[in-house]
């Protein structure tokens, strides 16, 4: 062992024996049960709503066939955010003071990142396998085959995605291989995963690891060319990583303490913005359009010139979770019921990005307190022009679906549902920004039961109501199965969800700068 | 500029762009040895930002910066260069005595123990030894920053508003520190608006809106001017 790996290792142990002698173990003993309790609880909630009806021969088929391609998308999804991570310094979570006294001194870098690399990469074998393994246990619900292969596949599948893109993350940072080439990368696997849907074939880099995935249902020996590749780029990103910029270190590791401190305060809003400093995410200089000047509806004016500044990532974020949204819809539509969550998470998520002009009322309560208007009332008024952005978003991938389908059905269903999924979630964005971070003072003489129960309900209860305005996809389903109109089924539920989203409204209107 | 022949620290056509804005023009510039610069200039003049490139903490977007000969970020120029961030940068979970042992070893120190015990002496930080800095006020935390700094060996010093939170003991002691380290043939280049430094600089270079505007003698005069003071 050289005297650097020894310093390093005697840093970490001396640091490890402090935090250890800091922990309470009935604490940990404690928090150990929660978990256990939770994952519990969302394995049994998982499994139950998916249900137990076995698919038939034919849409088993239809999986085989076209599987290997979706599940590739989302890989090819997944090993772009890692690209994109390493093009900005990523993927590795330094502590500034490591950037500064074991960077800056005259150890090796690659020797000092090796540990941190290596810990990055067993933190993607647990998540991936963790991921890998739930979704083909809750698969295995629906496809006809043996539980253990599915689960044990989807494992596999879920560590060589992990292992593969926390590898060519560091090996872009530390190469470092410039941002054109890893956009250029970018749209090359996702033009490949699309390819491999429209042509029915599964050849992209994605769809190997999709192969490898539906191995449980079907061995495929070309998925296996995916485990390779993967510790390829593992060893080939450890191996370089010790040319990752310092500049991008420290930032990252400025931005992404904060970034800790807000999750832990349950500060979405903070959370948000550090994310965008993270992915060097500004508003542009230069708006898209102008919007021109005028006396009238200056708060709705000013929506839609905050809008006319979002960068082009935003705006392909807002269409690409909108997409999301509809092809989770179409796959309720098709018999997988809890799609229905996807697609109420993934419109929330998008309106997040379009509720922005809102959001910087928030973020300077006393200008918003020193406009000669009720608070809550300019907050309402700030809701009109995200609504229009976030329907206007979701009406590209509704149309694509139209015209690839039934336009009929689609159609019908989508008049009754997309006008108020997007009011709640232009509503259910504003809610979860426009509460204020949690106060540990306040929790300290309750329950511990009791607060990880508030905890949970202050972060589920916005996109819970998206989701419930997302609903009538099931009665417009039911409907068309009965031979009956969808529009109408869709439409029967709007009294009880106006209710609901009138409800949010008071709330929001009631919102006061000094609440924040 | 110095008469040495080879200069411990060198900035050649040295440039940083932000991208949203300029953060230091074309600068060329040689420090010799045993020089103390003091670098001044208002707000946002590119002062951290020059610190920040010859240290290696900031990419250059033009030109190239050499330590006693070796480029910026090397393992040669890393062994020669000591930094002291304005902010403190502090490990949490260990006490300053672990800071200075940890640091220490990292550069290679084999009898470092009798300097620690005279610098936490001088700075007043012998009583808190064994706690953890990041229960310190932002002077004690400056104090521990610059124990670790002066703690290990170096051809360059880089020091970076060095004075912010410190009492008027603890100001007195950074500025004794220095000379004797400048005594000892270190080149110290120290960003500060203290007039106490202007007197015992060797050299001044002033920076407005990331140019060098100033590069001569220092004197509270000089400094006063530099800075809008």
């Amino acid at each position: 062992m050289s005297v650097d790996t020894a310093v390093l290792a005697d840093l970490a142990r001396a640091r490890r024996s402090r935090r250890l002698a800091d922990v309470d173990i009935f604490e940990k003993l404690y928090q150990a049960y929660l978990s256990v309790i939770a994952v519990g609880v969302v394995l049994a909630v998982g499994a139950s709503t998916i249900g137990d009806d076995r698919v038939g021969p034919a849409t088993l088929d239809r999986v085989l066939r076209e599987g290997p391609a979706v599940v590739g998308l989302v890989a090819a999804l997944v090993l772009i955010i890692g690209l994109r991570s390493g093009a900005r310094g990523g993927p590795l979570t330094l502590e500034a003071p490591f950037v500064t006294h074991v960077l800056l001194s005259p150890v090796p870098r690659d020797l000092a990142l090796r540990e941190p690399s290596f810990r990055q990469l067993r933190q993607m074998v647990l998540a991936g396998g963790g991921i890998g393994a739930l979704a083909g246990l809750l698969a295995s619900h629906r496809l006809p085959v043996d539980t253990l292969p599915l689960i044990a596949w989807g494992a596999v599948a879920g560590v060589v995605l992990g292992v593969a893109t926390a590898g060519a993350a560091m090996v872009v940072a530390g190469f470092p291989v410039a941002k054109p080439i890893v956009h250029v990368l970018s749209l090359v696997m996702l033009a490949g995963s699309v390819a491999d849907i429209v042509a029915g074939t599964a050849w992209s880099p994605g769809s190997i690891v999709g192969r490898l995935a539906l191995s449980g249902v079907h061995f495929d020996p070309v998925g296996l060319a995916a485990i390779p590749v993967a510790v390829a780029l593992a060893v080939g990103g450890v191996a370089v990583v010790g040319g990752t910029s310092i500049e991008s270190a420290i930032r990252r590791a400025g931005l992404v303490s904060q970034l800790r401190l807000a999750v832990t305060r349950q500060d979405l809003r903070t959370v948000v913005l550090l994310q965008r400093r993270l992915a060097q995410d500004a508003a542009r200089s230069r708006p898209w359009v102008r919007i021109p000047a005028g006396r009238r509806l200056p708060v709705f004016r000013r929506g839609l010139q905050g809008l006319a500044r979002l960068p082009l990532v935003r705006l392909v974020r807002v269409v690409a979770l909108c997409s999301v949204a509809v092809a989770a819809a179409v796959g309720t539509w098709r018999g997988t019921s809890p799609l229905i969550i996807v697609s109420g998470l993934a419109l929330w998520a998008a309106a997040l990005d379009v509720i922005e002009p809102l959001a910087q009322e928030l973020d300077h309560p006393d200008r918003w307190a020193g406009y000669p208007v009720n608070p809550g009332d300019l907050l309402g008024r700030h809701l009109t022009a995200p609504l229009l952005a976030l329907v206007l978003a979701t009406c590209i991938p509704v149309g694509v679906v139209a015209a690839l389908g039934d336009a009929g059905k689609v159609l019908g269903t989508a008049g009754g549902v997309l006008i108020p999924a997007c009011m709640a979630a232009v509503l259910g964005a504003a809610a979860s920004v426009a509460t204020a971070p949690f106060d540990p003072g306040a929790l300290q003489m309750q329950m511990p039961e009791a607060i990880g129960t508030q905890l949970i309900v202050r972060v589920a209860w916005p996109p819970a109501i998206v989701i419930v305005a997302c609903l009538p996809v099931l009665a417009a389903r039911g409907a068309a199965a009965k031979g009956l109109s969808e529009f109408p089924a869709a439409t029967q539920y709007l009294l009880p969800i106006c209710i609901l989203l009138g409800a949010v409204s008071m709330w929001l209107a009631r919102r006061k700068p000094e609440v924040l | 500029m110095t008469d040495t022949a080879e200069p411990v620290l060198e900035a050649k056509g040295l440039a940083k762009d932000y991208g949203d804005q300029l953060g230091l023009e074309p600068t060329t510039l040689a420090v010799g040895a045993g020089e103390l610069l003091l670098l001044v200039g208002p707000n946002g003049a590119g002062k951290s930002t020059l610190l920040g490139l010859c240290a290696g903490l900031l990419e250059p977007t033009a030109g190239e910066v050499l330590v006693s000969g070796a480029e910026v970020g090397s393992l040669a120029a890393r062994a020669a260069t000591s930094v002291i961030p304005d902010n403190p940068v502090l490990y949490d979970d260990l006490s300053v005595w672990e800071h200075a042992q940890y640091i220490a070893r990292l550069n290679h120190v084999e009898d470092w123990e009798p300097l620690g015990e005279e610098l936490l002496h001088r700075l007043g930080l012998a009583p808190r030894r064994d706690d953890l800095p990041s229960r310190f006020s932002r002077g004690l935390r400056q104090k521990t920053s610059l124990l670790l700094g002066l703690l290990r060996p170096a051809e360059l010093l880089l020091i970076d508003e060095p004075f912010v939170g410190l009492d008027t003991p603890g100001q007195s002691t950074l500025v004794e520190l220095l000379e004797e380290v400048v005594a000892a043939g270190v080149t110290v280049v120290v960003s500060s608006h203290q007039y106490d430094l202007a007197d015992r600089a060797s050299r001044c270079v002033g920076l407005r809106d990331g140019e060098v505007v100033h590069d001569g003698d220092a004197s509270r005069e000089i400094v006063r001017q530099l800075t809008g003071g």
